[in-house]
């Protein structure tokens, strides 16, 4: 958040005003966004640090947290590579139709994730377009692992995309030209002078989209068939074990994906101050 | 023949691939068997009191919760951008708590912090949960940062002079509010608002946990996609989901059209 | 007096912007406060509005104390460097909003108001622009749409930040003169902040000149530019050469004060590095045997006598010199 430059005091609200509202603002924060972030965290050891282990421990999680991995990582890199094409592709070339190619960008955010999955279900189920053409293959994508991958990838596939576009956008062409007449070749161009100006935005729409991905919930549910210990994710298990009254096992997962947010929390935050002294120290 | 940028051939390739296969496909999928389900479907669908009841509790829930996030993300914005306060930096980052969270996990807190014995739950004279009240609280829980995140940037180039002159011709520190910084804020605020709302019509996970589920209740329209999934009833539901897509294209239309109309605030997931 | 300031002190992170300040502006006068970038003119402009709050000392406007009011019952007109219109606002409702905003005891009526608004437009010659966004007006329209807008409440005092300052040379020029032929018209006392000298010098009745948190010189603009008193103000206000020193301090003089000839004896041997023969003066940079650059300024005609070009021989010595006590660097 950079330093702002405030309106003078004596126009300004009156300072009794200013803490009260602040002072409102804080209180909602710790009621409304700590107070249930805390509370994951108690509840996940109020059985103690036996149970708490032991659910994570157990085989059904381990092999829940080791699909919401892959399933991730799948995600991630669907979404650079396709977020670098986008960027670049729609960002530097003239393109017919431009502000349509945006939105399609755009769709996966404003499609409920609910509705996501059904779009899979309808293309992969046995009734859907290539069902029974992957029926007679023996492979399987709705209700297993495929279909799972393909959900989270598409509720994640603009995250980079629309870090990015913006960034080669604002960039400008000169400095890859700059380099090219200096005898780069175009890969050269790219490596060394176009990535390392994106670097910044690139790690945050990563950011953004793998904790997206590990925490995705609606579409995967609906394309998942809720196997256990083949198609639960992490998600998917909390919501099996809360369902059992295994309220501590459902906390425990829970303040593991906790732990993830937080983390992509802190460095979002890292990389967007990065960026900012990055830009500013030029 | 003009000298195309390197990289062209295969970054257009990508980009076309990628989205006609994993976006537009999946679409074109839902449209197809859309358009072959009969008129009948849709018109039993809305006759449908169950259905009727869901869509109408989801758009309504979804725009209270728009309502309240106005108000909290407004003050949010404000206070993070004018008061300098210690820790402002950390109460910036939390805001994007609810979008960092897995929504099944903000569910399952919610459900229990605002439960009959939950730290919160157990001082409200009322139940909060498995009721309306509760699938509310995880819509505007979910959505909160949109309105958060689309009047900072706008609040943070606003001039300061313009105030300053508006004070020194006489205004009282409320005109200024109300007849210079408001109108400037409207399309933000707008946008926000939009985008909160389109979130929490086609928010699942959370509500799952807080609703109870309840038909003719707390059941929403995602949730009951889900429902006919289950009974195989995949007319029905691809026609629900149409419904809820035109609603939430609709929605995004609208703050298109805004951001064309008065120059771009910024855009957030 | 209409402002009297007195004693200003006003420090902010360790730095000192203004350093026990006094001024006097009279009524109805036009006082140009010319500086340096850094020097305390703004922060000054700004706390005789309201808009800031000194450590210490006092403004007082018709001789009331002023530090108790808000900006909003200072009665202040202030016009700043970026123009601050509302945006959202068309040129008219701009003008009006000071009006508008009155209580409702005090406000006149709506045709009052049209009234009022139609006069200012003429006044900055926009009749036709009234419905005009500011997004639509160019840069000198827009400064005289935030002028309109001050003047429209009848300010005591018009406060003026740099208006001109993010304007083009040519549009600058006009609109000095148009302010000057407005405040002949209206009297209402006026501070003028700028760094430009050419703009203090040709507009103000008087010019304060600021450095480092101080004025060090108030006068009218002839005294200052023929009488400076200090040599940060002989070489903020015009050229100045700065030639040797002498036992009470430096010795300066200014470039038109410079004499010429061919004759050695007839002062300093110099040659001439550059010769620019345009304008009604030619300026000449002359590289002296002894070491360093004078700059003179000849007429056309002294030029043609002389018959010099680039690389000429001359002899060069001052007619009037100033010296000043402390070395300043210019």
């Amino acid at each position: 958040m950079p330093e702002m430059p405030l309106p003078a005091e004596g126009v300004g609200e009156p300072r009794w005003l200013r803490w009260t509202l602040t002072a409102l603002a804080l209180a909602f924060l710790l009621g409304f966004l700590v107070l249930p972030l805390a509370n994951i965290f108690h509840a996940a050891l109020s059985e103690g640090w036996r149970v708490f282990l032991a659910s994570l421990r157990d085989e059904e999680a381990a092999l829940a947290i080791r699909l919401s991995l892959t399933s991730s990582a799948a995600a991630v890199l669907l979404s650079t590579v396709f977020g670098l094409a986008a960027a670049w592709f729609l960002g530097r070339h003239r393109v017919p139709g431009h502000g349509l190619w945006v939105a399609v960008l755009d769709l996966p955010f404003a499609i409920s994730p609910v509705v996501a999955g059904l779009m899979f279900v309808l293309l992969f189920g046995l009734d859907g377009w290539f069902g029974p053409w992957l029926d007679r293959h023996n492979t399987q994508v709705i209700f297993a692992k495929p279909g799972i991958i393909l959900a989270t990838a598409f509720v994640t596939f603009p995250f980079v995309a629309r870090e990015l576009l913006p960034l080669v956008e604002a960039l400008g062409p000169e400095a890859e030209e700059a380099a090219r007449l200096l005898g780069a070749s175009p890969w050269q161009t790219f490596l060394r002078v176009t990535l390392p100006a994106l670097k910044w935005g690139l790690l945050y729409g990563v950011i953004l989209c793998a904790s997206r991905a590990m925490g995705e919930f609606g579409a995967v549910s609906v394309v998942s068939g809720h196997i256990r210990g083949e198609t639960m994710t992490l998600p998917l298990h909390i919501e099996a074990v809360y369902n059992e009254y295994q309220f501590g096992a459902a906390f425990a997962c829970a303040s593991l994906l906790s732990l993830v947010a937080l983390v992509s929390l802190a460095l979002k935050s890292f990389v967007a101050w990065r960026a900012r002294r990055d830009r500013e120290g030029t | 023949m003009k000298p195309r940028r390197p990289g062209f051939a295969l970054s257009a390739g990508i980009t076309l691939l990628g989205a006609s296969l994993m976006i537009l496909l999946p679409l074109a999928a839902l449209a197809f068997k859309a358009g072959h389900a009969k008129v009948g479907t849709f018109a039993a669908l809305l006759g449908d009191p169950r259905v009727r009841t869901a869509c109408l509790f989801s758009l309504g829930a979804a725009l209270i919760a728009a309502l309240f996030n106005l108000l909290w993300g407004s003050l949010l914005a404000w206070v993070l951008v004018r008061y300098p306060f210690p820790g402002r930096r950390l109460a910036d980052a939390l805001v994007d708590l609810p979008f960092a969270l897995p929504t099944a996990v903000a569910g399952l807190t919610l459900a229990s912090l605002y439960g009959p014995t939950g730290w919160i739950g157990r001082l409200l004279p009322f139940s909060a949960v498995y009721n309306q009240a509760g699938v509310v609280l995880a819509l505007s829980f979910v959505s909160l940062p949109f309105v958060v995140r689309s009047l900072q940037p706008v609040l943070e180039e606003l001039p300061r002079d313009m105030e300053e002159a508006a004070a020194c011709l006489g205004a009282s520190r409320w005109a200024t509010l109300r007849r210079v910084v408001l109108p400037q804020l409207l399309p933000a605020l707008l946008s926000g608002f939009a985008l909160s709302f389109a979130r929490a019509v086609g928010e699942y996970g959370s509500v799952v946990f807080i609703s109870g589920n309840l038909p003719f209740r707390t059941e929403i329209a995602p949730l009951l996609i889900v429902v006919k999934l289950e009974q195989y009833d995949y007319d029905g539901a691809v026609a629900l989901a149409v419904i809820m897509l035109t609603v939430s294209l609709l929605v995004l239309l609208g703050v298109h059209l805004l951001h064309r109309r008065f120059g771009g605030a910024s855009r957030h997931a | 007096m209409s402002i009297e300031i007195r004693n200003l002190s006003k420090r902010l992170g360790g730095k000192t912007i203004l350093d026990r300040v006094s001024l006097d502006i009279p009524e109805g006068g036009l006082l140009a406060l010319l500086g340096p970038s850094g020097s305390g003119k703004t922060t000054l402009l700004r706390i005789i509005a309201g808009l800031e709050t000194p450590d210490e000392g006092e403004v007082r406007v018709h001789g009331e104390a002023s530090h108790a009011r808000r900006p909003q019952d200072r009665q202040v007109g202030f016009v700043f460097q970026h123009y601050a219109l509302f945006p959202h606002m068309s040129v008219r409702q701009n003008i009006a909003f000071g009006l508008d905003v009155k209580p409702r005891a005090q406000r006149p009526s709506r045709e009052a108001i049209r009234a009022r608004v139609d006069e200012l437009l003429q006044l900055i010659q926009m009749g036709s622009y009234g419905h005009r966004l500011p997004a639509e007006l160019s840069g000198g329209q827009r400064q005289r749409v935030a002028l309109a807008r001050a003047l429209a409440v009848e300010p005591r005092v018009l406060l003026l930040d740099e208006p001109f300052g993010a304007l083009d040379a040519q549009v600058r020029a006009e609109l000095r003169h148009w302010l000057r032929r407005l405040h002949d018209v209206s009297k209402v006392t006026t501070v003028l902040v700028t760094h430009d000298q050419e703009e203090a010098m040709e507009v103000a009745d008087t010019v304060a000149v600021m450095n480092r948190a101080r004025i060090e010189q108030v006068g009218p603009p002839r005294d200052i530019y023929d009488h400076p008193a200090t040599a940060f103000v002989a070489g903020f206000v015009g050229q100045m050469n700065r030639l040797h020193q002498v036992a009470e301090g430096t010795a300066f003089a200014r470039p038109h004060e410079m004499e010429l000839s061919l004759d050695p004896g007839e002062g300093q041997a110099a040659q001439v590095a550059r010769l620019a023969p345009t304008g009604a003066l030619a300026r000449l940079r002359l590289r002296l045997a002894s070491g360093g650059e004078v700059e003179v300024h000849l007429t056309r005609d002294r030029l043609a006598d002389l018959q010099i070009a680039e690389g000429s021989q001359v002899y060069v010595r001052p007619a009037r010199v100033q010296v000043f006590p402390e070395d300043y660097s210019i």
